[in-house]
């Protein structure tokens, strides 16, 4: 896409951004639900905040294994589930053929991509996408997510209001969102929300 | 990244009541019926981000006239902020209804369920609820919040947080047409 810059009001912005928003959207607002991790994890509204901050830190610093390591496991399972067929569609491509095997830990067909535990499809996925869509890597570095607090429903679940900035400076885009985590056992887990009609989408782009 | 964060607590009763005559309002998919319930400033941040937005899609080849009626007498990108903000709003959201035939449909069937509330201020809350949905023939539950805000001795709701989306929206289906 032409970048163009129009000044409105005193706003200058870049189509980037509202062209990778979407994808952002997809991956952060959507996507966004966490775990806490190891046996230190407990049930109690702070740990489940720290996870939120460890979440957005680990997408700002594109660590899609440690970002993946704080998805409920079920979610997990889900989006492999459901993200399989489309790296079978990608696997057909020579060029893809050079390429996946990169970011998903070597596998060099669709056997083995499919026999990936769901940590590492997740993170392998996540690194393909970042760099399939242009500017969506620096979109990701310049996001971030102030928690305004917390709802909590029942015993088990917690919902957090966070405003999302994505850009820099002017360009910056405010996204009021709910990050829902949820309790099993004794963790914090939350969510994998995401939108398999956008996700496929994304990839298609 | 924070310091410490509001706890939920119950809504103000007020504020609750304003948010109803709001989704009640919202429900009927005529957006001229949501003015009197939203933030007035508001309008004019939506007025301006989707202008802008526009403007870009004009820079890119994108005629005005796409917008059909919904614009009247706004021949160029410039004419756009002459519109008084709440008719803009009123004539932007009609037309995104135009382009996106699903949406009114999914706006008429989504059943909000208040789970709780931040109250950030005297003047600021922030509701949690639930958005029962149907879309595609498909039911989905996202969490979604809503900015209320007090202007004067009235609860309004706020775009705060909202306009961005809705200006994805815009520069979505400009750029699908111009495909």
């Amino acid at each position: 896409m032409r970048r163009v810059s129009v000044q409105c009001a005193g706003r200058i912005a870049l189509p980037h951004v509202w062209a990778t928003l979407r994808v952002l959207l997809c991956l952060i607002v959507w996507l966004t639900s966490v775990t806490a991790r190891g046996e230190e994890a407990n049930v109690r509204p702070d740990s489940a905040r720290i996870v939120v901050e460890q979440l957005v830190s680990a997408m700002q610093e594109q660590d899609w294994g440690t970002y993946s390591s704080l998805v409920h496991p079920q979610h997990l399972s889900s989006f492999r589930q459901f993200m399989l067929p489309v790296i079978k569609v990608l696997d057909s491509t020579a060029e893809s053929r050079e390429i996946l095997p990169i970011y998903f830990d070597g596998a060099k067909s669709y056997a083995e991509f499919a026999a990936l535990d769901s940590v590492s499809f997740f993170a392998g996925t996540m690194s393909l996408l970042t760099r399939l869509a242009p500017g969506l890597s620096e979109l990701f570095a310049s996001a971030g997510s102030e928690i305004i607090g917390s709802v909590e429903e029942g015993r088990d679940t917690t919902h957090f209001v966070c405003m999302i900035h994505a850009g820099e400076g002017d360009h910056t885009a405010n996204i009021l969102d709910v990050v829902t985590l949820i309790r099993s056992g004794s963790r914090w887990c939350a969510n994998l929300r995401f939108d398999p009609e956008r996700l496929a989408k994304a990839f298609q782009k | 990244m924070v310091g410490a964060i509001a706890r939920a607590e119950q809504p103000p009763p007020e504020v609750v009541e304003a948010f109803q005559r709001y989704n009640d309002a919202d429900t009927t998919c005529i957006i001229e019926k949501l003015i009197p319930f939203m933030v007035p400033a508001d309008l004019g941040v939506y007025q301006r981000t989707m202008v802008y937005v526009i403007g870009m899609a004009v820079e890119e080849g994108v005629s005005l006239k796409v917008f059909g009626n919904h614009f009247r007498n706004a021949d160029s990108v410039a004419d756009l902020m002459t519109i008084d903000s709440a008719s803009f709003y009123v004539g932007c959201n009609n037309w995104l209804m135009d382009a996106m035939p699903a949406l009114k449909e999914t706006n008429r069937s989504i059943r909000k369920k208040l789970i709780g509330a931040i109250n950030q201020s005297p003047d600021k809350v922030y509701l949690v609820y639930r958005a029962d949905m149907e879309i595609s023939g498909v039911s989905v539950s996202p969490m979604t919040a809503l900015i209320m805000k007090r202007v004067g001795s009235e609860w309004l709701a706020s775009l705060e947080g909202t306009t961005d989306k809705i200006a994805d929206q815009v520069w979505k289906i400009l750029m699908r047409n111009q495909k």
